[in-house]
């Protein structure tokens, strides 16, 4: 640590080492609300070079004598600009393009130098068509390649063969353990709370650790530094509310947004024999004071479902009931300042909760005894502290480095007959050094990550990274990397897949070693002619992955002896290729993405040993959204998506005493694929306001894509035994053509006099 | 406000009449059903037929002019012969060798993989006590190898005083699955067996004759029992194991179920050893 210390205190006042370089430092902002513009290209035009804004919408770029740069992000009007002598910090301040010219452009001059990273401003993802018109960030984030939701209605996301629990999803720094709402229909994350989420599938930068598969990092909106606005939603499903204000203009904001379900409105309304109750409610707060350079941020999050389902036959005297609540709590203090022209310092302290609990009982109406009772309960709970410094070195090198902590609790339990649980407590920190090197035609990120997690014994990792971007013309460019990723954590897998949570996350014990993922891709990306296409090929192997052994039916009535439920050691290997293509044309805007892989799984005591497929494997997986601005208030938008059918396991056979069932999933469902097609109206009153009608037709052309599968058939009693007539395998669908509907009104207040 | 309000009527009305259900077509896999069985006590037994799809009746025809020999160390032993409703050997079974069962008819041609007679598991010791209640407690001891722990069932018979027939009695254990004459008895029980010192045991094991749900035979009606005993061979014990973990899931589920287990190459069923041991108990 003490090297640590020396090392920042080194790069703070290192401006006197290197003074014949001339460093700019600054941050990017929305021209309207003063948000941040996260991940916009600071472009130096003399030299050819440039730089990105971070989380804050910091840069720092090294210019050198040069004096002409541009900066320009998607949905924005670029600046061009001759910069006069001036002191850092500088403030750009992008302004927002109308309606019909909100698309994702390509960035002309300096181009994502990994293909595997993807930023999607929420503008873009707003856009996009989805069931019943409710916006979801995760379902949107499923259109692109690489990334699937597994089942239909699922907001869990399996990438590039990873599972959901291998995926890192940040709000605000902040790890969220379950992402979502109203069993997996939506994500936790509100859109209008939202700024920016950056994926990243591959190529992972040393700063990121802890998960397998991805880093979905996700930044609140800071609230509106210039004037008060907000918005009210009214959707099918939920309603929404966010209002935005300075608290003194351009110093310091407040964010509010909150959203709730109405599904308890329609208690009893279609079934009178059930008494079913759901909510669902979320919260998100953030504030933003600047103090001179730096600035602190607060965020909150506080998220819930509740769903309680009580059952009552008609004649009987027993009531079953099942009561399940889950939620997540998040919060963060951050304060970032520059501490020189070139190195600028990123504190977090947070904190992070999941929890989850889920009672079923069978009680005699009469006499109120309870005939069956049983409930499983889970909680997760992150104490995290991170320190992370940008330090521009020279025009050629910016250094990444950090370390970090967290604490991390959990709490399992379950009831059937007897009590079961397992508490833990196990510390885990980190330190990472990352180098993002640029010179010609010529750039990388070379890093490396050592990390160490304590339970009952000591594990660690250590974690290198590479990703090389080689310049080979104009207009195309060819990448290549690798990373390991280590994984400390897990969480047990749901047998259903589908539906209401019962989300566990264990930590690795001495039985269960911590998984390691390496990755390794290669692939180019090619723009010209407001085209862009990307191609990036992979192949990933996961080791120690754990899963439920093979005959357990409801092993969450036992989970609090989680440990002799699982098989270990178990072995993931995924590889494929992503392709995605952007085009623009006039008001045209066209994005599509196609995944062509392979996902494997491999346990010694699972299939007879032998290798198969994952679940969720998808040879194919193609999507293509296209958006057309129709007269400035007319957003029209469409959606089709197409994938193989998931790999299932299925009798061939029957027999006398049992049904013939395949090698694990060695069968397919049908393949899937819909449309979905959306309308949007803006109306601007005479105050600026915005008045949005939006309606969406899930599944337009009513394709039954298979969500449960079962047997039926008819027994009859015949010679002494019950022999089965009319036997069929079914398949239903839960989301045929759904249409949908909301409207919403967006304010901004201005306060000239403030 | 009215604009939305006459889509959203209009897109309501739309979705009230949707298809939510299809079937699909399972792929059936034809292959012949041989289950066999040999014991030095009971001699060989094998029932055949031919399996049918998932989605047709669970109605079997058995096989009845098929070719069936069991080999014994690689060499035909004895061709076995039909009496209905299956494949008896007239020839005694050795404890020693390995055997094998071949089975044609038709165009079909099968043959199990081969397997060695198990060791048996003997009675050493009994002892019983009778509660107040009724209650038969029954403490037995076995001799064994450490192997025939998870290898064994068993059966009780009541013995009525003034008959020398014997009724059989459900013992109400796990997994109670009985194929007539082939007679694979529930592998549930070995769950209440324990190893000690190369004895397996039964933990007081408790009878309550006088509440059996199926008999209600009063304990002073009966004169005894008669305790059978059968040790499995390991082919049997892995094809009731997978049958039983598979009984479990549901077809959809991610936990799938798990390909069934077989040791009848280019057929379904299973092919495996039993030995018996019995004891009379009265009192």
């Amino acid at each position: 640590m003490k090297i640590f210390i020396i090392l920042v205190l080194l790069f703070a006042g290192s401006n006197w080492v290197i003074c014949q370089e001339r460093v700019l430092e600054g941050f990017v902002y929305d021209a309207e609300s003063e948000e941040p513009v996260i991940g916009a290209l600071v472009f130096d035009i003399t030299n050819k070079s440039g730089t990105y804004t971070n989380e804050y919408g910091h840069f720092s770029i090294d210019l050198n004598t040069a004096k002409h740069i541009q900066i320009s992000f998607i949905g924005y009007q670029p600046i061009d600009t001759i910069l006069k002598e001036s002191l850092s910090p500088l403030t750009f301040k992008l302004q927002p393009i109308v309606l019909s010219e909100v698309v994702v452009n390509a960035q002309k001059s300096m181009r994502n130098n990994n293909p595997a990273k993807i930023i999607l401003p929420i503008k873009t993802l707003n856009h996009m068509p989805t069931i019943g018109g409710e916006k979801d960030i995760f379902k949107s984030l499923s259109l692109l390649p690489g990334v699937s939701t597994g089942q239909e209605g699922s907001s869990n996301l399996f990438i590039r063969g990873g599972t959901p629990d291998q995926n890192l999803v940040l709000l605000d720094g902040i790890p969220v353990y379950n992402t979502t709402h109203l069993g997996g229909y939506l994500s936790v994350f509100n859109s209008d709370a939202i700024n920016n989420v950056q994926l990243i599938k591959g190529g992972f930068p040393a700063r990121y650790g802890g998960r397998l598969s991805s880093i979905i990092d996700i930044q609140m909106n800071n609230g509106n530094r210039s004037n008060f606005s907000g918005n009210v939603g009214l959707g099918l499903l939920n309603s929404s509310a966010t209002c935005s204000t300075p608290l003194t203009k351009h110093k310091s904001s407040i964010m509010v947004a909150g959203r709730t379900a109405y599904l308890t409105l329609l208690k009893g309304f279609f079934d009178k024999e059930n008494d079913y109750f759901y909510s669902m409610s979320d919260l998100n707060i953030k504030n933003h004071f600047q103090i001179g350079k730096g600035s602190i941020f607060f965020s909150f999050y506080k998220g819930s479902d509740k769903s309680n389902f009580a059952r009552t036959i008609p004649n009987d005297t027993i009531i079953t009931s099942q009561n399940i609540h889950w939620g997540n709590n998040t919060a963060s203090i951050r304060y970032i300042t520059p501490l020189s022209n070139r190195l600028f310092a990123k504190v977090l302290v947070g904190i992070t909760t999941y929890s989850f609990k889920r009672k079923d009982k069978n009680i005699n109406k009469e006499t109120k005894d309870i005939l069956y009772s049983y409930s499983n309960s889970s909680k997760i709970r992150d104490h995290l502290l991170k320190l992370d410094f940008n330090y521009t070195l020279n025009k050629n090198h910016e250094l990444n480095f950090g370390a970090g902590g967290s604490l991390k609790q959990f709490a399992i339990k379950s009831f059937l007959k007897e009590t079961l649980s397992k508490d833990y407590t196990t510390p885990e920190y980190y330190i990472y050094a990352e180098d993002n090197f640029r010179k010609g035609r010529f750039s990388s990120n070379i890093g490396i990550r050592w990390s160490h997690f304590y339970n009952a014994i000591h594990f660690s990792g250590i974690e290198p990274r590479i990703l090389t971007t080689f310049k080979l013309t104009n207009f195309i460019n060819i990448h290549g990397g690798a990373s390991i990723m280590t994984q400390y954590i897990s969480l047990l897998p749901n047998p259903n897949g589908f539906g209401l949570p019962n989300d566990i996350w264990v930590p690795i014990t001495k039985e269960t070693n911590a998984q390691t993922g390496l990755q390794a891709s290669i692939g180019a990306d090619i723009t010209f002619s407001n085209w862009v296409l990307t191609i990036d090929a992979y192949k990933k192997k996961m080791t120690h992955q754990i899963t439920f052994k093979k005959s357990l039916k409801n092993p969450f009535a036992q989970i609090g002896n989680w440990e002799s439920l699982i098989e270990k050691d178990g072995k993931g290997d995924a590889y494929g290729a992503d392709f995605f293509v952007k085009k623009q044309y006039r008001k045209f805007n066209f994005i599509s993405g196609y995944t062509i892989s392979r996902n494997y799984r491999q346990f010694n005591n699972i299939n007879q040993g032998e290798r198969y497929f994952f679940t969720y494997d998808k040879t194919h997986d193609f999507s293509i959204n296209v958006t057309y601005a129709w007269k400035k208030k007319i957003m029209l938008t469409g959606n089709w998506v197409y994938s193989t059918g998931r790999a299932i396991t299925l009798p061939v056979a029957s027999t006398p005493l049992q049904q013939i069932y395949s090698k694990k999933n060695s069968f397919r469902l049908p393949s899937y694929h819909r449309l979905d097609l959306g309308i949007e109206y803006s109306r601007f009153t005479q105050e600026k306001n915005k008045w949005i009608w939006n309606f969406s037709i899930y599944n337009a052309y009513n394709r039954i894509n298979p969500n449960l599968i079962r047997v039926t058939g008819n027994p009859i009693f015949k010679n002494g035994q019950y022999v089965y007539t009319e036997r069929k395998l079914k398949i239903t669908s839960l989301f045929p053509l759904i249409p949908g509907a909301s409207i919403r009104y967006e304010f901004t207040s201005k306060r000239k006099n403030q | 406000m009215k604009t939305f309000l006459l889509f959203f009527s209009l897109f309501v009305l739309v979705s009230c009449e949707r298809r939510k259900e299809t079937e699909i077509a399972i792929p059936h896999i034809k292959k012949p059903v041989v289950y066999g069985v040999i014991s030095p006590e009971d001699g060989a037994i094998c029932a055949i037929t031919i399996s049918k799809p998932v989605t047709s009746n669970n109605e079997f025809k058995p096989i009845t002019d098929a070719f069936v020999v069991l080999e014994r160390n690689q060499t035909n032993y004895d061709t076995l012969l039909y009496k209905a409703p299956y494949y008896y050997s007239t020839k005694d079974i050795m404890v020693d060798g390995e055997y094998s069962l071949f089975v044609q008819f038709g165009e079909y041609e099968v043959r199990s993989e081969p397997i060695k007679i198990n060791k048996k598991i003997s009675i050493l010791t009994y002892d019983y006590t009778i509660d107040l209640d009724s209650t038969v407690n029954m403490k037995m001891s076995f001799k064994d190898d450490a192997l025939a722990i998870n290898s064994c069932s068993a059966k009780i018979y009541l013995i009525k005083p003034d008959s020398t027939k014997y009724t059989p009695l459900k013992t109400g254990g796990p997994g109670n699955y009985s194929s007539g004459p082939i007679y694979l008895s529930p592998l549930g029980f070995y769950n209440n067996h324990y190893l000690d010192d190369g004895k397996v045991h039964f933990f007081n094991r408790q009878y309550r004759l006088k509440d059996s749900p199926f008999y209600h035979i009063e304990i002073d009606s009966i004169a005894g029992i008669k305790y059978i005993l059968r040790s499995y061979s390991p082919s049997i014990i892995s094809f009731y194991q997978s049958l039983n973990e598979n009984r479990q899931i549901e077809i959809g589920s991610s936990t799938a179920p798990d390909p069934s287990w077989s040791n009848i190459i280019g057929g379904y069923g299973f092919f495996g050893a039993y030995r018996k041991d019995s004891t009379i108990l009265l009192w």
